[in-house]
């Protein structure tokens, strides 16, 4: 598989997970996520949609994990840092 | 007229209870003898005053014995919590809470007329322990020796049904007494985000979801088999 068919796959399995989020199937949306930050660590848009979906599979402290490693990739991230903050308890 | 509040001693739980009052619109009267701590927290509470609350003078002078309602919270001296006490029941207010940090303290500052003892560390120390013994269970108040109400991430099982199917009531005897839900919504940027809505007083037609939270009363035995579910 070239690197523009991973792309692709990549950004397909983000708008699955969106889906699965948007119709609160966040442990649907969790398994495909999984797979995504599998293909590409970096991207921190797919850690923010995990840290949702776990935050909604009350997996707290997997959450806050992923919401972290959004704000070390992108540390203006003001969806990322609100959720971390109210999962953390301030 | 609305209730007129006052908090003797501005440390930390003092401060706190003192502009969260004060945020919600309240008339407060925020004392402490630390002329520091006064002018920390003059800023924020319009009535922040230094004074020695041991003096019964001093808190007539200060309009103290207008208020409906008075924290006391000391943090180390256990004698001037219970003379601050004593002293502001004399003056009239009505309701005296007193902030103790042992069960000597509590006992004594109820034998001398405090109309409420609160115990802050005791109680987070509590809630903690429930919640590192059981992760899915995010809140915990004890209501009395036998009743509690707990909040607890709906098990996987429940997910799906609806309330009335579950016969929580009568196979487990405990009562919903609310579902918080974490509700999936597109902000203003049109990413995905959630908000969490709470359902007071949910009926039978309303169904569990994926992330939601029951609210739960029940006696202890009962609760424990919830969390075993």
């Amino acid at each position: 598989m070239n690197d523009n068919d991973q792309q692709e796959q990549f950004k397909e399995l983000l708008e699955k997970a969106e889906f699965y989020i948007l119709n609160q199937k966040y442990s649907e949306a969790v398994k495909i996520l999984k797979q995504a930050i599998a293909t590409d660590d970096e991207d921190h848009h797919a850690h923010y949609l995990y840290g949702l979906a776990l935050e909604g599979s009350n997996e707290q402290e997997e959450a806050k994990k992923h919401f972290r490693r959004v704000l070390e990739l992108d540390p203006e991230h003001t969806e990322a840092r609100a959720h971390l903050d109210r999962l953390i308890g301030e | 007229m609305p209730r007129i509040f006052a908090v003797i001693g501005l440390g930390t739980f003092g401060s706190a209870v003192a502009l969260e009052l004060a945020r919600r619109g309240y008339e407060v009267f925020a004392c402490d003898r630390d002329p520091d701590k006064i002018e920390e927290r003059g800023s924020e509470l319009a009535n922040a005053v230094e004074l020695d609350a041991t003096d019964e003078k001093s808190l007539r002078d200060a309009g103290l014995d207008e208020v409906d309602t008075a924290l006391v919270s000391f943090g180390d001296s256990i004698a001037d919590s219970l003379l601050v006490t004593m002293l502001l029941k004399e003056i009239g207010v009505r309701e005296v809470v007193v902030k103790v940090t042992d069960e000597r303290h509590a006992r004594l500052v109820k034998r001398i007329g405090a109309d409420r003892v609160i115990f802050p560390e005791r109680d987070i120390a509590i809630r903690l322990v429930e919640n590192l013994l059981s992760p899915h269970i995010f809140e915990f108040i004890e209501l009395s020796e036998e009743y509690s109400v707990v909040e607890i991430a709906a098990p996987k099982k429940m997910i799906g049904r609806k309330l009335l199917d579950l016969h929580l009531r009568k196979r487990l005897g405990v009562n919903v007494i609310a579902i918080r839900s974490k509700v999936p919504i597109v902000n203003k940027k049109g990413l995905p985000d959630i908000e969490e809505k709470v359902n007071i007083a949910p009926g039978g037609e309303d169904e569990i979801r994926e992330g939601d939270t029951l609210v739960i009363l029940g006696r202890d035995q009962d609760i424990e088999r919830v969390k075993k579910l």
